[in-house]
């Protein structure tokens, strides 16, 4: 009896996927992950029960890691039913993973579909920063460290050959 | 036999006197060597700290932008240090077609010419804008670790410790280095607060300075030393940066405050906005002094 429910189950999905419009939509990113600057391609296709949907409207959006629409286009599919969208990013766009949502209607059936990509930051994209050192003072002070040392000693010994020369003439 | 006995006795007297002459002709020699050269070492040691500090003219602008309609009191700069690391033409296009609008004439100095001297001489050019397109920190590496000091706006001159010694011993220079650090990078001269405040030659005329580097506004002392020396308001980031957004949120944030005439707080509530924060960083562009807020920037 089990085994009879069954397979009748089967004939009836089947038959009702045989019958039912499907209407089908794929998007792909072409790289998974996009670096600061870099272009973003999308592609897809759109089929009607396994055939291509040629000259028919495809909306696309793209939601930002805060889930704002920072993309939103309507496309076109080409003869083959395939569509594609190049963009860049604005310059302030955020660094993380983006999702992309397609929709279409056919014959009155709509598709859905999505995917995702990364935004990363790399060293191209480098911050216009820095870091600061404060200067050796003890290699900057050298030089005149030398020259104190140089002026005290002639000083020194000057006193010392005055006083000597004092002496000698005292005793003479 | 005596007269043998005496002859015995002056002689060793007679060879110590010579000894001692001699001695005294060799501490002549040498004291007198040993005065000329610290008077000779001195001389150049006293010309080298007076002569430090001097600096040669102020460069001409690499380019300059003069609309036919140029108002001839309104004078903007475009300060591209950035220039040798992250050289940027759309930007600078932009910024000044902006200003060009608002009836600017705009002198544009490359990186090149962004030396100490360059700084020195800055607030007697008498400019009512300057766009500092410069790296800057205020990141102070002591030993391994990083201290928060004054925002160092970095230039393009190489350190030489024969160069501003009186500006070194007093840390209104510092020597700044690109990030990352590698061995061997080079150490260019970097300006403090502290040369600001005393070591630059005149006043600013009431001039609006947006410093577009890394935290430039992460601290106010630099914006502080600015506005001692005349300058009516300070733009900058609150943190790092990263150049692409600088470039943009300037470029939106200029439009904002010439082209449309938006106050200072206005324009910038804006450009956050449209372009949100640093991605990286999340810092964002702020102003300095809060009295500053209303201000509009004067345009024809």
């Amino acid at each position: 009896m089990l085994l009879y429910i069954a397979i009748l189950l089967a004939l009836v999905a089947a038959t009702s996927t045989a019958y039912a419009a499907t209407l089908n939509i794929t998007v792909k990113t072409s790289k998974p992950s996009y670096q600061v600057g870099e272009y973003i391609t999308i592609q897809g296709s759109l089929t009607y029960n396994g055939l291509s949907v040629q000259s028919n409207t495809v909306g696309l959006q793209v939601l930002d890691p805060g889930n704002n629409v920072v993309v939103s286009r309507t496309l076109q599919t080409n003869a083959t039913g395939g569509y594609s969208l190049t963009f860049g990013l604005p310059a302030g766009a955020r660094i993380g993973t983006y999702t992309v949502q397609v929709s279409s209607t056919y014959n009155g059936v709509t598709a859905t579909n999505s995917t995702s990509f990364t935004y990363i930051y790399t060293a191209a994209s480098s911050s216009v920063g820095g870091i600061a050192v404060r200067f050796d003072m003890l290699s900057l002070l050298a030089p005149y460290i030398g020259l104190i040392a140089t002026i005290l000693t002639a000083t020194v010994a000057s006193i010392v050959y005055v006083k000597r020369a004092k002496h000698r003439k005292e005793k003479q | 036999m005596k007269v043998e006995k005496k002859q015995l006795r002056i002689e060793p007297h007679r060879s110590r006197r010579a000894r001692k002459r001699r001695e005294m002709r060799i501490a002549k020699a040498i004291l007198l060597i040993t005065v000329l050269s610290s008077g000779a070492l001195a001389a150049y040691f006293t010309y080298t700290i007076l002569n430090s500090s001097s600096s040669p003219s102020f460069p001409e602008p690499t380019m300059q932008f003069k609309p036919e309609n140029a108002n001839p009191k309104f004078r903007a700069a475009i300060v591209d240090q950035l220039s040798l690391t992250y050289p940027n033409q759309t930007f600078i296009e932009a910024a000044v077609n902006t200003l060009e609008q608002a009836g600017y004439t705009v002198d544009y100095y490359a990186g090149e010419n962004v030396t100490v001297g360059f700084y020195r001489d800055l607030p007697v050019q008498d400019y009512n804008v300057i766009i500092l397109r410069v790296h800057s920190t205020c990141d102070l590496l002591s030993g391994s670790s990083t201290t928060e000091t004054s925002v160092c706006l970095f230039s393009s001159e190489l350190v030489s410790s024969s160069k501003y010694v009186s500006e070194q011993f007093t840390c209104a220079l510092v020597g700044v280095y690109f990030l990352p650090r590698h061995e061997g990078d080079s150490e260019y001269f970097g300006i403090s607060n502290v040369f600001v405040r005393d070591n630059v030659n005149g006043r600013f005329n009431n001039t609006l300075i947006v410093m577009m580097g890394c935290e430039g506004l992460t601290n106010t002392l630099m914006a502080d030393a600015f506005l001692a020396r005349g300058a009516m308001a300070c733009i900058g980031w609150n943190g790092p940066v990263l150049q692409a957004q600088t470039d943009a949120t300037t470029t939106t944030l200029l439009d904002h405050l010439f082209v449309e005439r938006q106050t200072i707080v206005s324009a910038l509530k804006q450009t956050y906005s449209e372009l949100g924060a640093d991605p990286e960083y999340k810092s964002i562009m702020i102003y300095y002094p809060e009295s500053a807020a209303n201000q509009i920037i004067q345009s024809k």
